[in-house]
């Protein structure tokens, strides 16, 4: 299972993703694709202990709506990094939505976006087991200061300054 | 001029010393190169076809002495005693080495200067009118506009992996000078009936591959809702543009496909969601921003007797007349005067400038011009506040510096890009295409009777040198491995904003001037008195110019 890290530390990951047309093994917790997380929940036989739901790029946010009081976690999977679908995906589910579970980085996205992630609500991230820990955490806090209000910082500087 | 406070100067620094862990963990392996590549492209960094090119951010144009003595110094240590100002008002070094640029940035940083998203499919540079608080068509002065959105766009966390470059300009005077019609985003400063200030907003216009027109979809935003509009936009476009082709990634593909209508409907729905969030301007921002743009210590001057002495001096010299005509605007001050001086003399490259002249501007804009210039998007530096009786000791300084060529707004005003000389990008040359037809038009007192003819060339189909807009456009072609030019009329980049027409079949580079002299001698066979060529070109069409230059020879 692929190392995660949750609000800024090494945590363990009890979630496995689950790829479009797997199967999930009996008791795992998984986050399901958002079609099969659909097809569950219509049928009102989610189980929200056990399993979670994650978002391509190109799905939408809204349509997680009627769970997302429900949902521990939400997967926002990168099939590619320069695809920045996810952080508007994260803004809309964190600020419109107004989840307030898991939202997980999934897939491949590098270190150096973990700072605009986190700042559109991204609050955990799988990384690869050979990812350099230290370095990694470094970019989270690229920046101690920030111009627009988001996620992290519910005022812009503007409304800041003194 | 916008001046740091400790949160500016502390988010600039982290910067630099970001992209320096990111350049060590490139340069030992840890980063892949296509990983890097788009970390880079976002510090201005770019690989070119001989060494790599980095892009240094002027937000909205605007430079003062000690930054221009540093732009001096950074090219006289890290490259080779130049740099070049760019269509959008920016600096462009064509030497640096990769390992050194942290160390560029950090000497940028010492002057408030950086090269954030100056590259990269992210949100760019803004840019504005040269003239900006001195023109008297002036309805607003953008500038205060323009840094609150030029902070608003640093590193705003949603959208730096948008599906294509994004470009925002903006406009406070009744004759657009800073093509907002061709931004991604236009803004147009209004006053509204009861004289409140605000923005009409324009959406999908760009150059490039497919050259459009920006759409209105706002006549009328108040101010505050600026930046919450802005992200609207922004974010319908981020998750509804195409990604599947960079060449049709663009907003104004978009806002093509989606229709105005259904574009602007998506955008309102979304802007109703977030227009009172905690991103509404306060009135507080709003004076903050301005106050860094207040009236200079303008003396009190009679303009009856300064430009009674400028007649004065014109009539005893020729030289300084054509300049005084050509290079220098009027000003919202009595007694004072905008000038222009022309990065585009004859066998240098436009835009480019050395050190020392850097140098010698800085030394120029302290004694003339409150010790600020302004580069404009025609790649010539503005100094904006200079006194009507000191235009002629100015002019004198300026010869000898070679800035001082009485060309603006002539055919050899042109603008053009680095081309294949320097870009990986391009094409074909433009550098020597400019020069040639330099040298075939060497004539000034000719120039002047042909007025106003912008020549914009570009060296490949991204367009950056504007060649949609020009009057004359020349657009530099690869034709199995050969290099091409074909001409393009009509365009224009102002209020009457056009997108000019392909003349015809291409040409080889060493046909152009002739080409050029063609098309000159049809307006001047067809003109009416002193009408422009803009005007000429209008009234009679394309045929005539085709007809003429593409005549068989018999």
């Amino acid at each position: 299972m692929s190392k995660l890290i949750k609000d800024k530390v090494l945590a363990d990951n009890e979630w496995t993703v689950i790829n479009e047309g797997d199967s999930t093994a009996a008791g795992q917790k998984s986050i399901l694709p958002l079609s099969d997380f659909i097809a569950l929940a219509e049928k009102n036989e989610v189980d929200f202990n056990t399993q979670a739901c994650w978002l391509g790029a190109a799905d939408e946010a809204e349509l997680l709506a009627p769970y997302i009081k429900d949902l521990q976690l939400i997967g926002l999977n990168f099939t590619a990094f320069m695809d920045g679908r996810s952080f508007s995906q994260a803004r809309t589910l964190r600020e419109h939505l107004d989840f307030a579970g898991e939202l997980r980085a999934i897939g491949y996205f590098i270190q150096d976006q973990m700072f605009y992630l986190t700042r559109c609500g991204v609050n955990a991230f799988e990384i690869p087991d050979d990812a350099d820990i230290e370095s990694l955490q470094r970019s989270l806090t690229d920046f101690s200061e920030s111009y627009q209000a988001a996620c992290d910082e519910p005022q812009p500087l503007y409304r800041r300054r003194v | 001029m916008y001046v740091y406070d400790e949160h500016d100067r502390n988010i600039v620094k982290e910067r630099v010393e970001q992209f320096r862990r990111q350049t060590n963990r490139y340069l030992d392996g840890k980063l892949k190169e296509e990983e890097f590549l788009p970390l880079r492209l976002q510090n201005g960094l770019y690989i070119q076809r001989l060494a790599p090119m980095l892009r240094i951010a002027v937000p909205y144009g605007m430079l003062n002495a000690p930054q221009l003595r540093k732009l001096a110094h950074v090219a006289r240590h890290y490259d080779k005693g130049y740099c070049h100002f760019t269509t959008r008002q920016n600096i462009q070094y064509n030497w640096p080495a990769l390992e050194e640029v942290p160390d560029i940035l950090d000497e940028l940083a010492e002057v408030e200067m950086h090269a954030i998203q100056t590259s990269g499919n992210c949100i760019r540079n803004v840019t504005s009118d040269q003239f900006a608080g001195v023109a008297r068509d002036e309805i607003i002065d953008p500038r205060p506009y323009c840094e609150i959105i030029r902070q608003w766009s640093t590193f705003h966390p949603e959208f730096a992996f948008l599906p294509r470059k994004f470009k925002i300009a903006v406009s406070g005077s009744e004759s657009d000078r800073a093509a907002i019609r061709f931004h991604d985003i236009g803004l147009q400063l209004v006053q509204n009936e009861s004289g409140a200030t605000g923005f009409k907003v324009l959406v999908g216009g760009g150059l490039g591959r497919t050259p459009v027109i920006g759409s209105v979809v706002r006549e009328y935003l108040p101010e505050k809702d600026i930046l919450t509009y802005l992200e609207a936009i922004l974010r319908i476009y981020n998750l509804h543009g195409r990604r599947d082709n960079k060449y049709k990634a663009r907003i104004k593909i978009l806002v093509k496909a989606m229709g105005v209508e259904e574009f602007t409907s998506r955008v309102e729905k979304e802007w109703e969601r977030i227009c009172d969030s905690q991103m509404l301007l306060t009135d507080k921002e709003i004076n903050r921003a301005k106050s860094f743009f207040t009236r200079p210590q303008y003396e009190e001057l009679n303009e009856a007797e300064e430009s009674q002495l400028l007649i004065g001096l014109a009539e005893k010299e020729k030289g300084f007349k054509d300049w005084l005509q050509h290079n220098v605007s009027s000003h919202k001050v009595d007694g004072y005067r905008a000038v222009t001086l022309s990065f585009k003399a004859t066998g240098i490259p436009p835009g480019d400038v050395t050190d020392k002249q850097l140098e010698a501007l800085a030394d120029l804009s302290e004694r003339y011009s409150f010790g600020e210039v302004r580069a404009t998007h025609q790649q010539n530096m503005v100094l904006a506040d200079v006194k009507a009786h000191d235009l002629y000791d100015l002019w004198m300084e300026l010869r000898p510096l070679g800035f001082a060529t009485a060309n603006i707004g002539t055919l050899n005003d042109m603008i053009c890009c680095p081309g294949g000389d320097f870009c990986s990008l391009a094409n074909a040359k433009s550098i020597p295409i400019a020069e040639a037809i330099q040298r075939e038009f060497d004539d000034l007192d000719y120039l002047y009777d042909l007025g106003k003819i912008e020549l914009n060339i570009s060296g490949c189909m991204n367009a950056c040198g504007h060649h949609h807009i020009g009057h004359i456009g020349v657009l530099g072609v690869d034709k199995k491995g050969e290099e091409f030019y074909q001409v393009q009329l009509g365009g224009v980049q102002g209020n009457d904003a056009a997108l000019g027409k392909v003349l015809g079949p291409s040409f080889s580079g060493h046909e152009m001037p002739q080409v050029i002299r063609k098309l000159i001698d049809t307006f001047v066979d067809n003109r009416t008195q002193d009408e422009e060529f803009i005007d000429t070109y209008r009234r009679i069409g394309i045929d005539p110019f085709k007809e003429r230059v593409y005549v068989k020879a018999n």
